[in-house]
């Protein structure tokens, strides 16, 4: 169930036709006068500002560094690594014709795949990095 | 490769990790090199990387800003700013490095670094977004590219000399019709095409800089140095870094990644009449609260008032700069006009804030959208385009809150 839970304050932009035609969200909950302190009136940490916090929290790196082990393991190592690493492979999920897409394009570029070896890899890239829902980590 | 570019190529490839039947397949030279670039046995795991950032690729950098910092100051630090390269980033020798005005010029050009120091230099504040920001939440039955979240985006300021007067100085051709920048990256094992693109010669003689600093430092070798386009208005590709020359032309580059690359190609739509990438379409980004958080809120002194909940982020757009921007707590039914606040500038994003009044303990929604000075309001799902190119869908983010105790 959705609770009418949040209410916007008055708006410090010129008012604008939305405003006006936007219905509560509540029955209290029209558009209230300014609020106590304007947003106008809050600027944001100077410009260059460090960060307040003294420790940042540290790289976050969302996707494997390495190929999954599996017959094709070998040949995307020795074909995928030259100008990229396997984060850009391993990120992926894409079917069956977008893998062979991807690979026309890499072995176009100078990726050293044989046409022996060409069917295996796409194999397991498809079986490894395939697709799924889509999901941002 | 250069002895730099090489060594950390393979100490990369290296911690990758490879196989011995890879390394049987790399010639003998690289596997030796390779051999010795490895790891100790029980060396501490790679825990390096940039802080506050997502590494979504780290060989070339693809580094996307956390929505934690992005939040904090209008300007973005240089050691904050996302990073996305196609090729490797050159390092070139500076006493050789020369800034090139050539093709359909009247007097071509020819300056060292020195020189181009010394021509008069100008700032302005300009927001880079990459085309493919927001690519990884765009629905598509196969991914391509790098997955970005919403952090591909930074503004900084940066100083440089504007291209117009420089083009100027070299005598602009009636023929030229188009400025191509060539530049020094180069893939770590031959076969990519170079990263060349070109700009409209109306575009070069308007706002464009040639940047040599960026937020009063010299630009990094990540950002470009020691000299970049930027190209206000237009997605990050067309502010092309480590530029070393100025070609003009009549006809747009024919390189790779303007010719293929960087079209939106609509599903079902003729793939050789597809649109090219090029303005940034207008968006708004809530850095505050974030996603998934839960925020505690302070009681108000006059108990019968309920507690004020900020929310607050920047909205940018292409040339046309942004209007308004609204913010909704009701899953889009209604919509309430945030402020904005703190610095402006004409290539610049705009800091915005609002309050709401919350009855905590809850959890529910907050989108924000942006509507450009052209009319153009962000859209609640862009249209998939095959390479997930400039999704401007609105932001949502759930947060939960609760009184502080
Ligand atoms: C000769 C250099 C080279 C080799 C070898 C290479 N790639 Fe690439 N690859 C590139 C470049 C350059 C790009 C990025 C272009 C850009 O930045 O837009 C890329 C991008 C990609 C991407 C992202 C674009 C997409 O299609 O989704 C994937 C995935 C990829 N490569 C997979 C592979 C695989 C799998 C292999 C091994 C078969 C491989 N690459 C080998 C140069 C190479």
């Amino acid at each position: 169930m959705t609770i009418a839970v949040a209410t916007a304050l008055g708006a410090t932009a010129p008012a604008k036709p939305a405003a006006k035609t936007a219905a509560p969200v509540s029955k209290s909950a029209a558009p209230s006068k300014a609020p106590a302190k304007s947003p106008a009136a809050a600027k944001p940490a100077a410009k260059t500002a460090a960060p307040a916090d003294t420790t940042p929290a540290p790289a976050r790196k969302p996707y494997a560094n390495v190929f999954a082990d599996g017959p094709g393991r070998p040949i995307a190592d020795g074909a995928c690594l030259l100008c990229h690493s396997p984060m850009l492979v391993t990120q992926q999920a894409k079917d069956s014709a977008a893998w062979e897409k991807t690979l026309t394009q890499m072995i176009g570029w100078g990726s050293p795949v044989t046409t022996a070896q060409r069917d295996t890899l796409r194999r397991y890239l498809l079986g490894h990095y395939g697709t799924h829902p889509p999901t941002v980590k | 490769m250069s002895r730099m570019d090489r060594r950390s190529f393979l100490r990369a490839v290296a911690r990758a990790g490879l196989s011995a039947a890879a390394l049987a397949s790399f010639p003998p030279a690289l596997r030796a090199a390779l051999a010795a670039a490895k790891p100790a046995a029980g060396a501490a795991p790679d825990t390096s990387g940039p802080p506050e950032m997502i590494v979504r690729n780290d060989r070339p950098e693809h580094w996307e800003t956390t929505l934690e910092a992005l939040g904090r100051s209008w300007i973005t630090r240089n050691d904050r700013f996302f990073v996305r390269s196609h090729l490797s980033v050159p390092t070139p020798d500076l006493d050789a490095w020369r800034l090139e005005v050539s093709g359909l010029v009247h007097s071509p050009l020819s300056l060292t670094l020195a020189q181009a120091r010394a021509l008069p230099l100008e700032t302005d504040a300009v927001t880079l977004e990459c085309a493919g920001n927001g690519r990884g939440l765009m629905k598509l039955p196969s991914t391509a590219g790098t997955q970005w979240g919403r952090g591909a985006v930074g503004n900084a300021s940066w100083t440089g000399v504007r291209l117009a007067r420089l083009l100027e100085r070299a005598g602009v051709a009636p023929e030229a019709k188009h400025v191509w920048f060539e530049a020094l990256d180069q893939a770590t094992f031959p076969g990519p095409p170079p990263f060349l693109r070109s700009i409209p010669i109306e575009k070069a003689m308007d706002d464009v800089l040639l940047a040599l600093a960026m937020n009063d430092e010299r630009l990094s070798p990540l950002h470009g140095a020691p000299l970049r386009a930027i190209v206000p208005g237009w997605y990050g590709m067309a502010s092309t870094k480590w530029v070393t020359r100025v070609r003009l032309e009549d006809h747009p580059s024919d390189s790779f990644f303007m010719a293929k690359g960087y079209h939106y190609v609509y599903p079902g739509e003729d793939p050789a009449a597809a649109p090219p990438v090029e303005t940034m379409r207008v968006k708004s980004v809530i850095t505050r609260p974030i996603d998934g958080s839960e925020v505690q809120l302070a009681p108000r002194t006059d108990n019968k008032k309920k507690p004020r909940l900020r929310v607050q982020g920047f909205a940018w757009a292409g040339p046309a700069g942004v209007r308004l921007v609204e913010v909704s707590s009701d899953g889009g039914k209604s919509w309430f006009p945030a402020g904005f606040m703190g610095d402006m500038a004409k290539g610049a994003w705009r800091a915005w804030a609002t309050e709401f009044e919350v009855t905590p303990p809850a959890r529910f929604a907050l989108m924000a959208r942006a509507t450009g000075n052209d009319g153009d309001v962000q859209p609640l799902e862009a249209r998939p385009n095959g390479s997930g190119y400039a999704n401007n869908s609105i932001h949502k983010v759930t947060v939960r809150v609760r009184l502080a105790t």
